[in-house]
């Protein structure tokens, strides 16, 4: 006997197969769901709206003064990181450590950055810039969990679309809080992190809709 | 007149044409119904997994690129099932166990000889995942250590190391067996 006998199933039940493309049959008769590049629009869109909304509000009320031009490498760096992100938690491709250089890039510069600024006084805890981040990141990653049941649950995907959640927070309390350097690294880098580990945590827990890659 | 191709076929599929899945499902569903009771150990799981595999395909037809190989894609996708199996199932000693078990009480099997054959499915139970699915696509399914490459996202080297490995621990486990037919 040889292992070549496994390559069919060569005691083929028909009813099974029978019941295998009824199956298929059944699931090509619904709509067929949204794309992954639709899913990946929709997922940057919502970072984008709502960081750029949570900003109009803190402009609106005074708690944001004009945005410096320190903070634009930091920005366009969380931007870049955040799309990063979302392509490749999203997309099929394979290549997806390249995304964890963007985040590494943009946590330095965003690092970099409070280095050379004066610590401001600021009112209140530091540890409310951390909830208002994981609030900010909550819907992203609401929405990043149930892109992600579409194709099969790896470690990594999970990891970069809770990170892509992440960025929202991350540019808004880059753009909005003038702290030092340490006050990021604990504060706004921890909470980055810790949604990337709470969608790597999540994702032993999805079902997935499909196994494609 | 020569057959579509699977990619072809693919394509069709993806521009809506479902009696092109269909071809697709009667050239490889035996194929991965086999390779899934060899990943898994079960039959009914191996069939539960089949039909996940196809379901996938319809479901993500987006996710397929094209010009690549429709089989490397396929396979993928059943081995991420396999292992999400595997890894809902917990330890892969159950699987040695459940076979073990339907071995006692098989009464039915393949051609050739069921027994041995059922000897072979513990003994590839007896290795671990990584290496199994390995020997399962290259010594079984004909897939070239490039294409497992793709299939797994792992280095051709990483795939040939874990083949040759797999493939001499299967030849331990069967030592008592002629191993005639596993070389």
């Amino acid at each position: 006997m040889k292992l070549e006998t496994f390559r069919s199933d060569d005691s083929p039940d028909r009813a099974a197969m029978d019941r295998m493309l009824a199956a298929c049959r059944e699931e090509m008769k619904v709509a067929p769901p949204s794309t992954w590049r639709v899913d990946l629009a929709r997922l940057l869109a919502g970072c984008w709206a709502l960081a750029a909304a949570t900003l109009a509000v803190l402009t609106a009320t005074g708690e944001l003064g004009a945005v410096t031009a320190h903070a634009a490498l930091p920005a366009l760096s969380l931007l870049g990181a955040g799309a990063a992100c979302a392509f490749l938690g999203v997309s099929p491709s394979a290549h997806r450590g390249w995304a964890l250089l963007a985040v590494a890039a943009a946590a330095a510069a965003m690092l970099g950055v409070h280095l050379e600024v004066t610590d401001r006084v600021d009112a209140g805890p530091g540890w409310l810039c951390t909830v208002s981040h994981l609030g900010l990141g909550a819907g992203p990653l609401v929405f990043g969990v149930l892109v992600m049941r579409k194709a099969a649950v790896s470690p990594l995907r999970a990891l970069l679309i809770g990170l892509a959640a992440g960025t929202t927070g991350a540019l808004v309390g880059e753009l909005a809080c003038a702290r030092s350097w340490e006050h990021v690294a604990v504060f706004h880098l921890g909470a980055w992190a810790s949604l990337g580990l709470i969608a790597l945590a999540v994702s032993r827990f999805v079902r997935p809709r499909s196994f494609a890659p | 007149m020569d057959e579509p191709s699977d990619e072809e076929l693919m394509r069709r599929f993806c521009g809506g044409d479902h009696s092109a899945f269909e071809a697709l499902f009667s050239r490889h569903a035996g194929r991965v119904r086999a390779y899934l009771r060899g990943m898994v150990g079960d039959a009914a799981l191996a069939e539960d997994l089949a039909q996940a595999t196809f379901l996938s395909v319809v479901r993500s037809k987006d996710r397929y690129q094209r010009g690549s190989s429709f089989s490397t894609w396929l396979f993928a996708i059943a081995t991420n099932a396999a292992r999400d199996a595997l890894r809902r199932r917990g330890t892969e000693q159950s699987a040695r166990e459940t076979l073990k078990a339907e071995e006692e009480h098989s009464v039915d099997g393949p051609t050739g000889d069921p027994g041995l054959r059922k000897e072979l499915e513990v003994a590839l139970q007896g290795l671990p995942a990584t290496q199994r699915e390995v020997v399962l696509l290259h010594q079984v399914q004909g897939l070239s250590y490039q294409q497992i490459s793709s299939t797994l996202g792992i280095t051709q080297t990483a795939a040939r190391i874990r083949s040759h490995r797999g493939f001499a621990r299967l030849r331990e486990l069967l030592s008592h067996l002629d191993l005639e037919g596993v070389s």
